[in-house]
């Protein structure tokens, strides 16, 4: 882009207008032009012409060796501090933005990018990552401390690290940041719903459904609100009938006095408030759990294996292994990488990307070079 | 004098960017922003002004990228620190041979700045624009930002001490325009 820009500059035409023209350029040129796109847009950052890689990569092109050139960004450092951690931060963050300190939850993102792992173990994984050097303070389910001082030193010089804060382990719905933004007060119901929008990037509006059966509909929601029975079938039951069969998986689970909770016995007392709105609702006695989304518009994401269970980690493998989550993770790669929605602009490209995924064992790192070199990033 | 030579600037950093405006780009978000400065000066983000600097800017760059982030105190922080990096880059350099420096391979940086002539401040004008563009700078940048240079060594005197504030006021410039910040 920049080369072309330069171009256009020279010749004195406007970029807008220029962008489009067809301009002559020799192999080398056009090599060069797709080494620097493709290294800034898989690290966020421009490599200088004068650094040898530079010229690796424009050799790798010009021979047809596209992998190997965009590994080679992902071999830099910024590849993890700045393109995984962006879309790590929105992806930890409630309100989706890219700003706010480093915690647990980005660190696994950006440790998975950087060790090429399995992008399912960010909801199945038994770890986290952490900072692997000394001098930082402890991990804790308490503060953020360790990652606060990761980020100062080095926040690439990272490792994985086996959670034993609770018996229930889920990846990073299990670290302290997910809990400190979803299981924080409330009902863990946001818990559910930050589920499906983070890793199926579905948004309650998107998911909701009429016409699900409403038995797991808990007793702290009014069934006739403002007095109006047919409220309550219109809008509340479209939401609650299939986020309540859903939050069971969440229910050992509490966000209090600053540290992610576990409830070895029994559920967390929020399961069971206000009781007396609809006595008759869903008593929660253990993390049992039920997706009953999976009709109509919801068959769209692909659901594959046991749709009901016990526990967060089997509710959060349920989600792993659809299809739904490997195309949302693409997506976020996709947006990230190359700033465009591939779902608007390609479907047919998204679902050849997301076949890529799968078929290449799940695996971060390639997953974003893949991203990077379809013809719908670099055009 | 210091006010004339910055209002120059930033006219030179106006001018620079006119064109590229046209143009349906995304820009860089904040750590993308942060994190060039870092790679292409080679100035470690860990430096202590470095850091005080980006603290102070960082709430004022774009937050995700997008062209309607572009304002006046994203452009002025741009500024800020684009002119951290460059004086600690410059001060870098000045200290090493010239095989080892970043940039500044045509600098000598005990002699003060009347004696580089116009092909010598162009030939420097270049690497900046190599550095933060990824490209030539065409002779009309090339012009600017002599004009930017010489502004700042009549402010800051034609002494050594001055030439470094000089270059940092070109370096300044050319790493705060937009199409450094353009993704």
């Amino acid at each position: 882009m920049r080369a072309r820009f330069a171009s256009c500059l020279r010749l004195g035409a406007a970029v807008a207008l220029c962008s489009f023209a067809p301009i002559a350029v020799s192999a080398t040129h056009e090599a060069e032009d797709k080494a620097a796109k493709l290294f800034e847009r898989l690290t966020g950052v421009p490599l200088p012409k004068n650094d040898p890689r530079y010229k690796q990569m424009v050799d790798f092109i010009k021979g047809g060796r596209m992998t190997e050139a965009a590994k080679i960004a992902t071999e830099d450092p910024a590849f993890v501090t700045v393109t995984a951690r962006n879309m790590a931060a929105q992806m930890a963050t409630r309100d989706e933005s890219p700003v706010g300190e480093l915690d647990d939850f980005q660190a696994t993102v950006m440790g998975l990018a950087k060790d090429n792992g399995d992008i399912r173990n960010l909801l199945n994984g038994n770890f986290l990552y952490e900072g692997s050097f000394s001098g930082l303070p402890a991990y804790s389910v308490a503060n953020n401390d360790h990652y606060i001082q990761l980020e100062q030193r080095d926040p690439y010089q990272l490792r994985k690290r086996q959670i034993t804060s609770v018996p229930d382990v889920a990846g990073v719905l299990t670290s302290r940041s997910w809990a400190k933004s979803h299981y924080d007060a409330g009902t863990n119901r946001r818990a559910v719903e930050y589920t499906y929008k983070v890793f199926l990037c579905r948004a309650i509006d998107v998911w909701k459904d009429t016409g699900l059966d409403d038995f797991r509909v808990r007793r702290d929601v009014e069934r006739t609100p403002g007095g109006d029975p047919a409220e309550y079938q219109r809008r509340c039951r479209t939401c609650h009938a299939g986020m309540d069969a859903q939050a069971g998986a969440f229910a050992k689970f509490d966000f209090q006095n600053n540290a992610l909770v576990y409830y070895s016995s029994g559920t967390a007392p929020k399961y069971n408030i206000n009781t007396d709105h609809y006595p008759e609702g869903y008593v929660t006695y253990d993390d049992s759990w039920l997706n009953l989304s999976t009709q109509h518009h919801n068959a769209s994401i692909g659901w594959r294996g046991k749709l009901n269970g016990k526990g967060l980690n089997q509710f959060a493998n349920m989600i792993a292994d659809s299809r739904g989550f490997s195309e949302c993770m693409v997506r976020r790669m996709f947006k990230e990488v190359c700033r465009k929605d591939i779902q608007a602009l390609d479907p047919d490209e998204l679902s050849r990307l997301t076949s890529d995924l799968e078929d290449s064992g799940y695996k971060v790192r390639d997953a974003f070079m893949d991203v990077a070199l379809s013809p719908r990033c670099l055009e | 004098m210091k006010v004339r030579a910055l209002l120059s600037s930033i006219a030179v950093a106006s001018m620079l960017s006119g064109t590229a405006a046209q143009a349906e780009i995304g820009i860089k978000n904040f750590r993308q922003i942060i994190q060039s400065f870092s790679s292409l000066t080679a100035v470690p983000l860990t430096d202590t002004d470095v850091k005080a600097t980006i603290d102070e800017t960082q709430s004022r760059l774009p937050k995700f990228g997008r062209p309607d982030e572009v304002n006046s105190a994203m452009l002025l922080a741009m500024t800020s620190l684009s002119g951290i990096f460059c004086q600690k880059m410059i001060q870098s350099d000045s200290v090493k041979t010239v095989d080892q420096r970043r940039v500044h391979k045509m600098v000598d940086f005990t002699k003060i700045p009347s004696t580089y002539n116009d092909d010598a401040r162009k030939a420097i004008m270049e690497e900046y624009a190599q550095l933060f563009w990824g490209r030539s700078a065409s002779e009309m940048e090339k012009t600017a930002l002599i004009k930017t240079f010489q502004d700042m060594q009549t402010s800051a005197g034609d002494t050594v001490d001055g030439l470094k504030k000089a270059l940092k006021a070109t370096c300044t410039v050319v790493g705060s325009s937009q199409e450094f910040f353009m993704y």
